[in-house]
């Protein structure tokens, strides 16, 4: 019977290869949990590393935009409300983020700054 | 003509004579009007925003326009943000001025419980010889000394600023020289080939004890035709426009006892401001009949309380609104009357600058607004404002002609010279309350003359007993 827990395996790296950094010493290898198929069956989508890859891409770019303080405040306004201005100033905002904003109108993890839960500070 | 720069005295004895004939149909000049006021209607109200987006959008739109300055000005220095400052470079910095004062009533000082203080006494001034200029942009602050005085800035300019950081006194710049923008170059002053005047006026006061309806009957009388001897009347036949600049209603009738007396107590009287609001809308009525009137809402008056204050709306004024010639406008105003651009306040930015500054002409805190290129620079910091995003209106964009506030304690004009032959003619309104004053202003030779209305009635002294008739 299997427990669901991960656990990790290392390996001793043989002396004669150079270590260029102390993260290369022992190579580390997780065995992800076997979780049941019943689970697997009723995720929506099956979240490959591909697609997650590309959202969290994604919102590192967003989140560059946020934290770029010669836009202005990020907080208490849409981004895309914060791209126009920039773009209304001449301070050359990059297109991107426009178009990650205006592809994902409903999503407000997209459309809206990085503190928006924190509604205190609106 | 009366209202000349030099009146001559014809047609002296006119009055003790016979009139010759009957007097002819006199008509009023008439002028094209248009107001610009579409940036100072407040649409959608929603007040969750921040007021950060205000100052970066002021600092946005400003620092194009210091750059042209300080580039034309100082030629190749560069100009730098604060985190690139290098120590010892001579460069220029724009940013926000942000005063601090000691005085300032600072909400933190009064709940604050470990100081166990009173709270701050109101005072008129708040301005003190040990406040310090601080200058921001968009990432950092930094002190500022030398050039820039503390006693005429305030808060809320965008200024660009030109000296260094040196290396023995870091955190504080130095400044050897300052600019703010230049002044937008001005639409050259329509030609006038007759004279036409426009009263200003403001302070009427009504509702409080220092109203003067008579004098005010008198003012009415007087641009209606109603007044005077044929050369008055053809005077009067010239002005063509009437701005009641403020504070059409007094301080008292904004009296808010009544909502925290008992209610059986107050439960018969009316606020103050209705049978005032009325006697307003009399008055108008009876201007509006003859000649265009605008109206600016001032501080105690039944609109808004943050800048831009809305216009008066109309169910407040059911006699004069009926008629096209009354038109409620925002505060500021930015009206254009024949091709002449006139653009004023109550008088409530004038008033702030007053307060949180050690400068003592009145003239010459408006000469500042436009010289800083804002009307009210101290809102949203001590002037209550409208938290906009999207543009901050009160940045003068357009050269006015004429530049007035209204509400002042006295009557004071100047012709102010830009730098590039604009010419702007600076008043400031002073209250009719107190001085019985009015202003017109003439459109075709921009020159200001005050008017006043004044009675005389002898003070009867209760002390002597009469004396009866031998």
């Amino acid at each position: 019977m299997c427990c669901g827990t991960t656990c990790t395996i290392y390996q001793r790296v043989p002396s004669e290869i150079s270590m260029a950094s102390i993260s290369n010493a022992f190579v580390q290898r997780k065995r992800i949990a076997r979780k049941s198929k019943k689970e697997s069956a009723t995720r929506n989508e099956p979240s490959t590393s591909a697609t997650d890859f590309a959202t969290k891409k994604d919102h590192d770019v967003l989140k560059q935009f946020d934290l770029t303080l010669e836009y202005g405040p990020c907080i208490g306004i849409s981004r895309l409300d914060r791209w126009e201005r920039a773009e209304k100033h001449g301070l050359n905002p990059p297109s991107e983020v426009k178009d990650l904003v205006t592809s994902h109108a409903s999503d407000p993890l997209y459309t809206e700054c990085l503190w928006n839960d924190y509604t205190t500070l609106r | 003509m009366i209202y000349s720069a030099n009146p001559q005295p014809v047609n002296v004895h006119s009055f003790s004579t016979e009139a010759p004939e009957v007097n002819p149909d006199l008509k009023r000049v008439t002028s094209t009007v248009e107001y610009k006021n579409d940036r100072f209607i407040v649409k959608d109200r929603s007040f969750n925003r921040q007021f950060a987006h205000l100052y970066a959008e002021r600092l946005m739109t400003m620092r194009k326009r210091l750059t042209a300055a300080a580039t034309e000005k100082w030629g190749n220095t560069p100009i730098r943000k604060l985190h690139e400052l290098i120590n010892d470079e001579r460069c220029i910095v724009i940013g926000t001025i942000f005063k601090h004062m000691e005085l300032r009533p600072n909400i933190l000082k009064e709940v604050s419980e470990e100081h166990n203080l009173m709270p701050q006494p109101i005072r008129s001034r708040y301005a003190d010889t040990k406040d310090k200029l601080i200058i921001e942009d968009e990432l950092q602050r930094i002190f500022v000394v030398g050039d820039l005085k503390c006693e005429t800035s305030v808060t809320g300019v965008i200024v660009a600023v030109l000296g260094k950081e040196p290396e023995d006194d870091k955190g504080k710049f130095h400044v050897e020289d300052y600019c703010y923008q230049q002044l937008p170059t001005q639409v050259p002053r329509p030609i006038i080939d007759q004279d036409k005047f426009i009263m200003f006026v403001s302070g009427f006061e009504l509702g409080g004890r220092e109203e003067r309806p008579f004098q005010m009957q008198m003012l009415a009388d007087l641009v209606c035709g109603q007044l005077g001897d044929l050369d008055q009347q053809e005077a009067t036949a010239s002005i063509c426009h009437v701005v009641v600049a403020g504070n059409s209603l007094s301080e008292s009738t904004q009296d808010r006892d009544t909502l925290t007396k008992a209610k059986y107590l107050s439960k018969k009287t009316s606020a103050g401001s209705v049978e005032a609001v009325k006697n307003l809308d009399g008055f108008l009525g009876q201007l509006v009949t003859s000649v265009d009137v605008t109206i600016l809402p001032g501080e105690f008056d039944p609109t808004n309380f943050s800048l831009p204050q809305q216009p008066f709306h109309q169910c407040m004024l059911p006699v004069s609104s009926q008629y096209n010639t009354l038109h409620r406008q925002t505060n500021p105003c930015d009206i254009t009357v024949d091709g002449l651009r006139i653009l004023g306040t109550a008088g409530q930015p004038v008033e702030d600058i007053y307060r949180y500054s050690e400068m003592e002409d009145r003239l010459a805190m408006l000469e500042n607004t436009l010289v800083w290129g804002h009307t009210a620079p101290t809102a949203p910091d001590t002037l209550a404002c409208y938290p906009f995003v999207k543009e901050d209106p009160f940045i003068v964009s357009n050269c006015p002609h004429i530049y007035f506030a209204g509400c002042q304690p006295e009557y004071k004009s100047k012709v102010f010279k830009g730098a590039s032959g604009q010419e702007v003619l600076l008043l400031t309104v002073p209250r009719f309350s107190q001085s019985g004053t009015a202003v017109l202003v003439n459109l075709r030779s921009l020159e200001a003359q005050p008017i006043s209305f004044h009675s005389h009635f002898p003070i009867v002294d209760e002390s002597v007993s009469p004396e009866v008739d031998k």
